[in-house]
């Protein structure tokens, strides 16, 4: 298959939620290593898989999803859910290498290693293409909880190309298009029960804001999903992000080039 | 463009950013807009001379403390020198004809919707051609500062933010299709011996040693480093190469103009082609909505300001950064662009003109739905017709 037959497998052009779906991994796809996901993930996936099935609502519309697992979880959760009848978007944005040309196998370089990640999604896009998912199925946005980075496990240093991304509201469908897409409440589904993520709070926030019930459900948790909590504290530090762009100015909270 | 050309933001919320239909203009009213591009990068660089040794100036054009103190580095240990210089002016046709709203000179984006855009276009479009090709220019000018085979470029981006990493890899890819080695870095990752470049690799265990820099980073956004990063070597002192050089901060600011009078050069095109910029305290600019307010240092039109644009606690918002701090701001006349009707409906089309070492090379262009360019804004394919082609749309 070709980048493009990759691609095209997790964002087909008749499928709603498509256009949102990340093109940067699939970019460095003909160039990569195959490198696989190995024994011990997948049976962890295939766990996660378990829990999944039980507790989450079938893809029937008024429910979206946002998968919020690490790497390869994702991915592996993401194709779960096509099997039940949810279009899984990939929202990956972390350069997997700092070369222009590809992936070398023997080395990691890199804060947050892609390299399973890009290999699941090859993997897994042939199957993927033999699923009968509706155009208009509802969405499992597909993140990568180890954007971040990991601290401990991978500090920051000197000589490895820091590759950590950001889930910024602009990847995401406005609160009001996923209202008018009858979807009326998103599940987030995390590896263990605490609230989501700050940059993604930031997106939960404003669908919160249009009227989009916001809930939670963990693997380490087999209890249904449950209301999250970030319509309470929203209000609280949305005051305070605002307070403080008061503060600094338009110019301190720019990125981008000109 | 998203899998070969690194256009990874094609959507944006809800707007798709990639317009499904091209814009045409004559060939003679594109060789016109060279030359006034053209003309605008030799008066640019004229002024950043001048500039570099009226350090009375700096301070005028709001730039921060930290980067003025760096600039007078550049008189006592020269500038750094220049890799390529590049910038992109932004035109806009108007009721009385061609005006700027301003230049991008330090980190000028749109590469890739400049050059594979409007290739891709030209296939359906017989009779018609892309404009020029300026990553082509661009590359082939790093290319050719090159001392000799196989040597590398880094290209230092901000990490975490996609739409910079987006160009930058981009950018990298050209050079390597020319045999450039090029590989992204942060600016943490540059080490500098004896004022010259390394790139740290591999964890920390190598050091390449560098042949050019490009730095995808706004040069206001240094300072925030630690001085122990050696930052300073971007644009003062340092023996490798960078693109932009350092004088691109006087043109990037939004205040260029208030210094104009006091250099004593000829800036005629610029006269004739920016509207009448004032400091915000020197005009009624809160009663009056002929005036747009922008900060000295915007970029994507997320700091401009037009009060019937904006709900009154936005304005109220603006009027009170402006008071709080008016050396960061700068008032300028409105000029009324010409909207054309597109499949889109009516938008305003900002027409970015590349300059590579003072050659027009290309161009990129959106299109808004207001007056204002900002992350909205649709990327559209500009081709050039023959002038005996019937005109399209208000360009003529």
């Amino acid at each position: 298959m070709t980048q493009a037959e990759f691609f095209d497998a997790w964002a087909p052009e008749t499928a709603r939620w498509s256009r949102w779906a990340k093109p940067l991994l699939f970019s460095y796809m003909s160039r990569s290593v195959a490198g696989g996901a190995n024994d011990v993930s997948i049976r962890e996936s295939q766990e996660s898989n378990r829990l999944l099935r039980g507790q989450l609502p079938p893809a029937d519309g008024p429910t979206g999803l946002i998968v919020d697992l690490a790497g390869v979880l994702s991915v592996r959760a993401g194709l779960m859910l096509a099997e039940m009848g949810y279009r899984p978007v990939p929202l990956f944005n972390s350069l997997p290498s700092p070369q222009p040309d590809g992936l070398k196998s023997d080395t990691a370089d890199v804060l947050v290693d892609m390299r399973e990640v890009i290999s699941a999604l090859q993997d897994n896009a042939a199957h993927l293409r033999t699923l009968s998912i509706t155009a208009d199925a509802p969405p499992a946005f597909l993140l990568d909880s180890r954007r971040g980075g990991d601290q401990e496990a991978a500090p920051v240093r000197p000589g490895v190309f820091d590759n950590r991304s950001v889930s910024m509201p602009t990847d995401f469908p406005s609160g009001h298009y996923i209202r008018t897409a009858g979807v009326s409440r998103v599940v987030v589904v995390r590896e263990h029960d605490s609230e989501p993520a700050s940059d993604l709070a930031q997106t939960l926030m404003l669908w919160h804001e249009a009227r989009i019930e916001i809930y939670i459900y963990s693997l380490d948790n087999p209890n249904p999903p449950r209301p999250s909590t970030i319509a309470v504290k929203g209000g609280f530090w949305r005051t305070i992000y605002r307070f403080l762009c008061s503060l600094a100015g338009p110019d301190d909270f720019l990125r981008g080039s000109g | 463009m998203s899998l070969d050309f690194c256009k990874w933001d094609p959507q944006v919320q809800d707007t798709s950013t990639l317009a499904p239909f091209t814009v045409l203009m004559q060939a003679s009213r594109w060789a016109e807009l060279c030359r006034l591009a053209e003309a605008l990068a030799r008066e640019t660089e004229a002024a950043e001379r001048a500039l570099l040794v009226r350090t009375d100036l700096h301070r005028v054009l709001a730039i921060p403390a930290p980067l003025r103190r760096a600039l007078r580095e550049v008189l006592s240990r020269n500038e750094t020198p220049a890799l390529v210089r590049v910038m992109r002016f932004d035109f806009h046709w108007t009721d009385t004809g061609w005006a700027i709203s301003e230049v991008n000179s330090d980190v000028p984006g749109g590469f890739a919707e400049a050059t594979e855009l409007p290739r891709l276009m030209a296939q359906f479009h017989a009779g018609a051609k892309p404009a020029d090709h300026p990553s082509g220019h661009w590359a082939d000018a790093v290319a050719a500062m090159m001392p000799s085979a196989d040597q590398t470029v880094a290209l230092i981006a901000a990490p975490r933010y996609v739409e910079d990493q987006q160009v930058a890899v981009y950018l990298a890819r050209c050079l390597a299709a020319r045999g450039v080695r090029a590989a992204l870095a942060a600016p943490e990752q540059l080490l500098w011996k004896d004022r010259r470049a390394f790139l740290r690799w591999s964890g920390g265990g190598s050091l390449l040693p560098l042949a050019g820099i490009v730095r995808f980073y706004q040069a206001e956004w240094l300072p925030a480093r630690s001085r122990g990063d050696g930052w300073i070597h971007l644009l003062a002192g340092g023996r490798t190469p960078v693109t932009n050089p350092a004088a691109a901060i006087f043109s990037e600011s939004k205040r260029l103009p208030l210094a104009w009078n006091a250099l004593g050069i000829d800036l005629s095109a610029w006269r004739r082609l920016l509207p009448p910029s004032y400091d915000p305290r020197q005009v009624p600019w809160r009663n009056d909505d002929g005036w747009v307010l922008k900060s000295a240092f915007c970029n994507t039109g997320d700091a401009v300001a037009i009060r019937s644009l904006m709900s009154t606690r936005e304005w109220a918002k603006v009027c009170w950064y402006v008071r709080l701090r008016p050396g960061r701001w700068i008032a300028q006349r409105r000029f009324q662009t010409l909207p054309l009707d597109t499949p889109m409906g009516k938008v305003y089309p900002c027409i970015g003109v590349f300059t590579v070492n003072g050659r027009a090379s290309g161009a990129y262009v959106r299109l808004s739905s207001g007056p204002i360019v900002d992350f909205r804004a649709v990327d559209v394919a500009m081709l050039i017709e023959p002038d005996a082609a019937q005109s399209r749309g208000p360009i003529p």
